[in-house]
């Protein structure tokens, strides 16, 4: 592993291959209205593995490693802010709702997502978007695979739910 | 089942972002530097030999005096 011989190649490799996936999760995580902190996230996050990566052992999941720093900066933040994830989250769907080009840009899916509550929006985005396995959530979670098995079906209802409210006809063509 | 497969499955459809490219850069800067460590001139090196033995010196006649 080139990391852990400090070559900066190893963290290019790295930045090339999960730099864009982890942004991705970033700005959905704090919704796109907050773009400038998922740009400081994703800083944090990857200074973060040039300090520590050459630490990392050779079996390290990186991918996993990587996620649980994202959402350990991100929780970070929102205590720093010393607001609640909720109100925060409901606050910058107000602010979708009000901005034309925002909505635009965003599909059905990414605008219900971000009405949903931060814990189950981090959920779907890791375990749907993101592709990471249902056991490594949980483990990066610190839950019982059964509690986040629950916790998925509950938040992907939820999601469904909020898709059904934007466009009801439209959806149920869609997963017809 | 079906429903909240295809729901997972509309979020996997979900296109990356790539982070801007200015920010790629600094990124990437800082984090090479914070990689490969600075690489100190070997004068600093002898410059510490060098203060450290004039320190030892300097105590050993310090202390033979005492007595």
């Amino acid at each position: 592993m080139l990391l852990a011989r400090r070559d900066p190649r190893g963290f290019d490799q790295a930045y090339a291959k999960y730099g864009a996936r982890l942004f991705s999760f970033l700005t959905r995580l704090v919704g796109r209205a907050e773009r400038h902190s998922a740009e400081d996230l994703l800083q944090q996050t990857f200074l973060r593995l040039a300090e520590h990566g050459p630490e990392l052992r050779a079996d390290s999941d990186l991918r996993a490693w990587l996620y649980t720093v994202a959402r350990n900066a991100f929780l970070g933040q929102v205590r720093g802010r010393r607001l609640a994830t909720d109100t925060a989250s409901l606050e910058l769907v107000t602010d979708y709702s009000a901005d034309t080009e925002a909505r635009l840009m965003l599909g059905d899916v990414e605008q219900a997502l971000s009405r949903l509550r931060v814990e189950d929006r981090e959920l779907l985005l890791l375990v749907g978007a993101e592709g990471l396995e249902p056991l490594t959530v949980s483990r990066m979670l610190s839950v019982e695979p059964a509690t986040l098995r629950k916790r998925l079906a509950r938040a992907r209802q939820r999601l469904l739910h909020e898709l059904e409210r934007a466009a009801p006809h439209a959806i149920k063509e869609a997963l017809s | 089942m079906t429903e909240p497969d295809l729901v997972l499955q509309r979020l996997a459809e979900l296109p990356l972002e790539a982070p801007p490219a200015e920010l790629s850069r600094k990124l990437t800067v800082a984090a090479h530097a914070r990689l490969v460590p600075l690489k100190v001139h070997p004068a600093w090196s002898v410059a510490l030999a060098a203060s450290v033995l004039t320190y030892l010196s300097w105590a050993l006649a310090y202390t033979s005096q005492l007595f």
